[in-house]
């Protein structure tokens, strides 16, 4: 049994891989590429020069720049468990504290400068005592590091586009790109021929640029020397243990930042996943308690009017697609407008957080000063009733799936040997069916749980999305709309290990109910 | 009785059973079982007196599906969905049938007054001679056909078409700047008239003669009997009639009879029309081939039409592109692109399908890819693009400059105002303008409490803003704001006391359309668009499902039959397709790709291969060392045969009987996908119309969500029931267990 879970999970690992190769490579095949919607944002108002400095500065904050396959790999690094090189560090406040990235050469640098500058030694670090001084060491490296950075790379836009004029004034506006910027590949020839043939004014302005450039590098040298000694004295917590120390270790994955808001993706999750969980945990104990019995019931009595309507209610509950029970449960069940009896979105009601937890009286000031007791529903109460409508969305085509399962293991047992022999010696129809027949039945319905979960976790993502109740499922529409890549895979990863991991469960457990089923 | 070999094989559209039980054929008709017997053979004695030939596997299955009545109606909702599928566009349309360009001239007296005209112009008795001529040869053409003549013909009419593209499109030189003979012999051909000459009508002539002897021509190529000829005899005369009726539309030149919906129609409605209509005709009436041979030119013609429409989709897309690649949009601009572009998409397209076609007769098999191909090229260059709708007919017929008759439903799925939206069921265009007034301050209680007009602020600044409100309903209203408001302003001046409501009454009493369920957020009819939407409910489930068991079955075949690392590898792939929830690959993919109906079919077909591909591993698994495989291996076939024609008939019956639940769950997805605005926006979708019931903050819309999610239910329900009734059909071990 141990072999045989460990090379599940092993497997899983290529699944994995291919699952979110898939969705990254989805990702990236979309109009404007991965953080579309966050390069477009402001852009109304910005001119093109802006615009493609900060296009730039997004593209080297999140590596937008590297091909695809690369950009992948990257992903797949950060995220992986097994990690190599220097270690990252947390800081008191819970920041990751990265290696800096390395500084390439400014492009071109060649005609304008005779040589790069180079980074001036730094000082050895002294790691003071006190952890709020060794915080505050760090924020003004990384501060000073992160507007360096972002000053390098408005600079170098700023060459790019000066270039692009160049470019354009010489009668090479294909060498030109949307935003202005001269291209890559073709800046050699260019440079060449404007400086031959070039307009002086011009020339003259991309050499002042350039040698802005050539500053800001230099200072950009500089602050990423002083952020390596400042990350190399190692004065912060290591994530992680190390296996072979500076080379190897294992640490927790790092799920990066979500474009779209800035904050920690394994943060956003952290707070979704219960939700979907606390969704999908209180749904499937009501399928099987409603499912099984009915399923019995309808096997039981087969071929009598009850089995005929109940399947028959069944197929037609199944053929019910769950974004008109949604929208028919908010409309009819939730809006103001007609019945009101539930909240329209949302997991709590806003004046739930001075709720207690159980139910029980208040006492409430009225306006003219006298104070009475009121019922209070409490905290517990009030985000059942917000969940009535989405767990009965989420419910009901398990209800068929199950059923039928169960009715149709009912009725083969009921044919076995075994029934007849029973029934012969006199065992009353209640012991056949439940004693004998039921037990022998519940195998299937074991495995049944591998066909419903996956679509129960799909389900969700539209049952939360019509409730706004904020789950996964909200999680994943926002990434998408947004193009968060970081989101998206996240999100991807987690609830499809959730998913493999419901599935080898389930496998598990039907070897341990069936002695006869052997993995080994 | 028929005794017909149909065995799973040919239903699943691959020849060559290696099982057949009934290889000898017989003729329809050739068995009667209720025949009385005369005399008693040993044959008889052996096959035991009175005794039936089995059905044929798929006969018997669906007989059983018939028998149960959750299984008939579905069927029945599914027929029906299929009607509108092809004949919405005549149902439902914002544009007349016909129309003339004077008021108070009914269109059809105008129509069939042109008739005498029609007849008696050269053209017209030119159509009815030759449809004579035609209907005849179609008849008593012989089997053996005069290949040579009719090559021939064919061969000149081809010439001729080429010369004048050559001359006006790839010489590029205008009429005088051609060599005179070139372009004087084209010009005597092609019967065009040179000032102040008479017309020379030798192209018309040679294109009738050529057209006959393609008749002839295919008459022979499809080997078609005497019978079937004279059952299809009528499609000639159809077409001639409706020919006729279009030379008399225009010949009376007075009041020239135009029917704008013809003229809008696409590509893809007139193919659908033109594909239901000749496959009701072809193929109730018995042909020569077997019932499975049918469905095999069934299924072809549908995949090749389906492949020129979705080419000549992207290409048209494409070519009115304004970043097309320069010389696309150079050939777009000259005035032969449509023709050439649709020769081009039609010949491809069509040698495709002479060469991958799954009848036997080289003969049968060209003659239906060439047949295909001209229709369909015959239709895209017609109909190219169509342009941009305007539905200014009721602002035009209100304006007396027109009379028209309309269809059904008088409102086309995307024609409808921008402002004034969300009408409910049973509104009238009206309604439009007193939510105009109510928009500027005539409050619901105000039409309700009888306050007089007079005493209301119905000052200029006031008639501005709703004449604002309303400019945007010009195509719907068939009133001008000037005159709702000329109306009210005069009633008002006539009698102080009047008060909304009666506005109300004399709004609406004039006739006008109305919208039977209601108008969705744009202001569009809703029952307009759900009859429109019925095409997209059956392409989506047939089209995907298509894409996926094909996938599958290729995929689960290499898994099935190799095993060992290929079963490995390619098992990694479904795992990674089943980790991921199904619903949330397809939002994911639904939404990084271009929206559009053809994309998300192949999304859903690429996302919901994998219940195929393990099904077919599970059975070709069992199969592979099954003493018919050992030995189709061992004479040396190749491995598509072994694969394709041999086990695949044997193993394939779980995956065709998942097939309808799998359409079912398709158009599920497509709602979904739809519901969540990741769908084409310019196709009327149920899911999308039940989107827009909620959409509104703190509204709900009912009407938008029961009529269209009551469709999709029934729709996913009957495919469903009949999924249901076709497995316990043929699962005699399930069907003790049905639900």
């Amino acid at each position: 049994m141990t072999t045989y879970i460990i090379r599940r999970l092993l497997l899983m690992i290529p699944t994995v891989i291919g699952m979110t190769l898939l969705i990254f490579l989805l990702v990236a095949m979309s109009p404007g590429g991965v953080g579309a919607a966050l390069q477009v944002s402001g852009g109304g108002q910005m001119d093109s020069g802006s615009v493609a400095q900060q296009r730039a500065y997004l593209e080297d904050r999140y590596g937008l720049d590297a091909p695809i396959m690369v950009q992948y790999v990257r992903w797949l690094g950060r995220v992986s468990p097994v990690k190599f090189g220097a270690r990252d560090q947390f800081t008191p406040s819970g920041e990751r504290f990265s290696k800096p990235k390395p500084v390439d050469d400014p492009p071109l640098w060649q005609w304008f400068a005779d040589e790069l500058p180079a980074a001036e030694p730094e000082d050895a670090i002294v790691v003071p005592d006190e952890e709020e001084l060794r915080s505050q060491i760090y924020r003004r490296t990384a501060g000073d590091y992160a507007q360096v950075r972002a000053a390098y790379l408005g600079s170098r836009t700023r060459f790019e586009i000066a270039m692009g004029d160049l470019a354009k004034d010489i009668g090479h506006p294909e060498a030109v790109e949307d935003r202005g910027q001269i291209k890559p590949n073709a800046a050699k020839r260019i440079t060449l021929a404007a400086f031959e043939a070039g307009d002086a004014e011009l020339w003259a302005a991309a050499e002042a640029r350039a040698a802005d450039m050539v500053r800001d590098y230099e200072r950009l040298l500089n602050a990423t020397a002083r952020s390596q000694a400042v990350f190399d004295a190692k004065m912060f917590r290591q994530a992680g243990v190390p296996i072979i120390p500076g080379v190897l270790s294992i640490a927790a994955p790092d799920l990066g930042l979500s474009f779209a808001r800035s904050r920690p993706v394994s943060t956003l999750i952290a707070e979704a996943l219960p939700v979907t969980l606390m969704l999908n945990l209180i749904a499937v104990p009501i399928i099987y308690f409603v499912a099984i019995p009915s399923g019995v019931l309808a096997a039981s009595r087969q071929g009598s009017l009850l089995d005929v309507g109940l399947g028959a209610f069944y197929v037609a509950l199944w053929s019910i697609p769950v974004v008109w029970a949604g929208v028919l449960a908010v409309g009819f069940l939730a809006s103001k407008d007609w019945l009101g009896w539930f909240p329209v979105t949302g997991l709590h009601s806003p004046e739930s957080e001075t709720m207690t937890m159980l139910p029980g009286s208040v006492e409430v000031t009225l306006a003219d000063g006298t104070t009475t007791s009121q019922f209070q529903r409490g905290y517990i109460i009030d985000t059942l009733w917000h969940l009535v409508l989405p767990v009965a969305c989420l419910v009901y085509t398990g209800f068929a799936i199950l059923s039928k399962q169960t009715r149709a293991a009912m009725l083969e047992n009921f044919n076995a040997d075994y029934v007849r022999t029973a029934k012969a010696k006199g065992v009353s129809r209640k012991d056949v069916v439940f004693r004998h027949v039921f037990r022998n039945s519940l195998l299937p319905i074991i495995t049944m749980f591998v066909s419903i979960f996956p679509a129960m976790l799909g389900g969700s993502v539209v049952i939360e999305r019509i409730f706004s109740v904020p789950g996964m499922g909200s999680l994943i529409i926002e990434a998408i709309g947004l193009r968060d890549r970081e989101l998206l895979l996240a999100n991807a990863l987690i609830v499809g290990l959730v998913n493999m991991l419901a599935l080898l469960l389930a496998d598990i457990l039907y070897a341990m109910a069936d002695p006869r089923i052997s993995y080994d | 009785m028929k005794n017909e070999p149909t065995t799973s094989s040919e239903a699943a559209g691959v020849p060559g059973p290696i099982d057949d039980p009934g290889k000898e054929m017989r003729a329809p008709g050739d068995f009667d079982g209720d025949q009385q017997l005369t005399s008693v053979t040993g044959v008889h004695l052996m096959q035991g007196i009175g005794h039936r030939p089995a059905e044929g596997f798929w006969t018997e299955a669906w007989k059983q599906v018939f028998k149960r009545p959750g299984a008939v109606l579905g069927i029945a909702w599914v027929a029906l969905i299929g009607f509108f599928a092809v004949f919405a566009p005549l149902v439902a349309n914002g544009h007349p049938i016909l129309m003339v360009g004077q008021p108070n001239v009914n269109p059809v007296g105008a129509l069939f007054g042109g008739l005498g005209d029609a007849v008696t112009s050269f053209d017209g008795a030119r159509l009815i001679l030759f449809t004579l001529i035609w209907s005849t040869a179609w008849i008593l053409a012989p089997r053996k056909q005069p290949m040579a003549l009719l090559v021939g013909l064919a061969g000149l009419v081809t010439l001729i078409f080429a010369l004048r593209v050559f001359a006006q499109f790839f010489v590029g030189a205008e009429e005088d700047e051609l060599d005179a003979r070139l372009f004087g012999f084209t010009q005597f051909l092609l019967g065009e008239p040179k000032d102040g000459q008479p017309t020379n009508h030798a192209f018309q002539i040679i294109v009738d003669i050529a057209a006959t002897a393609g008749l002839v021509w295919m008459a022979g190529a499809f080997d078609l009997s005497r019978r079937i000829r004279i059952w299809t005899a009528p499609v000639l005369w159809i077409v001639a009639i409706g020919a006729l009726l279009g030379l008399a539309a225009g010949a009376n030149e007075d009041t020239p009879v135009r029917s704008p919906l013809l003229e809008y129609l696409t590509v893809v409605d007139l193919t659908l029309l033109v594909g239901a209509v000749a496959g009701l005709i072809l193929l109730i009436p018995r042909w020569g081939g077997g019932r499975g041979d049918r469905a095999k030119v069934l299924l072809t013609v549908s995949l090749q039409a389906g492949l020129i429409m979705l080419v000549h989709s992207i290409v048209s897309g494409q070519a009115a592109n304004r970043d097309a690649a320069p010389w696309l949009r150079a050939f777009e601009r000259q005035s032969y692109f449509e023709v050439i572009a649709s020769l081009i998409i039609a010949v491809v397209a069509s040698s495709l399908f002479v060469v991958a076609h799954p009848l036997d007769k080289l003969r049968s098999r060209a003659g239906i890819a060439a047949l295909v191909g001209l229709v369909m090229f015959g239709l895209m260059a017609a109909r190219w693009t169509t342009p941009p709708p305007s539905f200014r007919y009721a602002f035009e017929q209100n304006q007396e400059r027109i009379s028209a008759v309309y269809t059904v439903i008088p409102w086309s799925p995307r024609q409808g105002g921008t402002a004034v939206d969300l009408l409910p069921p049973g509104s009238k265009v009206y309604s439009q303008v007193l939510k105009g007034l109510e928009d500027v301050g005539l409050s619901e209680r105000s039409l309700d409490s009888g306050v007089a007009v007079a005493d209301m602020p119905l000052d200029d600044e006031v008639m501005a803003a709703i004449e604002a409100q309303l400019g945007f309903a010009e195509d719907t209203l068939p009133i001008t704001a000037e005159e709702a408001f000329a109306t009210v302003q005069a009633a008002a001046a006539d009698d102080p006391g009047m008060t909304v409501g009666d506005i109300d009454v004399l709004l609406t009493a004039k006739p006008a359309p109305g919208y039977a369920l209601g108008t969705d957020s744009d202001g569009k009819d809703v029952l307009s668009r759900m009859l429109h939407a019925c095409r997209l409910s059956i392409s989506i489930g047939l089209v995907s499902t298509s894409i996926a068991v094909v996938i599958g079955v290729v995929v689960g075949a290499l898994m099935g039959y190799f095993g060992g690392w290929v079963d490995i590898v390619l098992y990694r792939i479904v795992e990674v397709f089943m980790a991921i929830p199904l619903l949330f690959l397809l939002i994911v993919a639904a939404a990084v790709l271009p929206k559009n109906v053809y994309v998300m079919m192949a999304i859903i077909g690429c996302v919901t291969w994998t219940g195929s591909a393990r099904f077919i591993r599970a059975e070709f698994y069992k199969l592979r060392n099954q003493d018919f495989v050992q030995s189709a291996r061992s004479v040396g076939l190749p491995l598509r045969s072994v694969l394709f024609k041999h086990m695949l008939p044997n193993g394939v019956t779980p995956v065709l009987v998942d097939a309808s639940f799998a359409i079912a769950a398709a158009i599920l997805a497509e709602a979904i996908l739809s519901y969540l605005g990741l769908g084409d926006p310019n196709q009327p979708s149920w899911g999308a119309l039940l989107s827009d019931a909620t959409n509104q903050v703190g509204k709900f819309m009912w009407w938008l969500a029961i009529f269209p999610g009551f469709a999709i239910f029934l729709t996913v329900l009957s495919y469903n029931l009949i999924g249901e009734a076709l497995r316990d059909a043929i699962d005699p071990k399930l069907k003790k267990a049905r639900v």
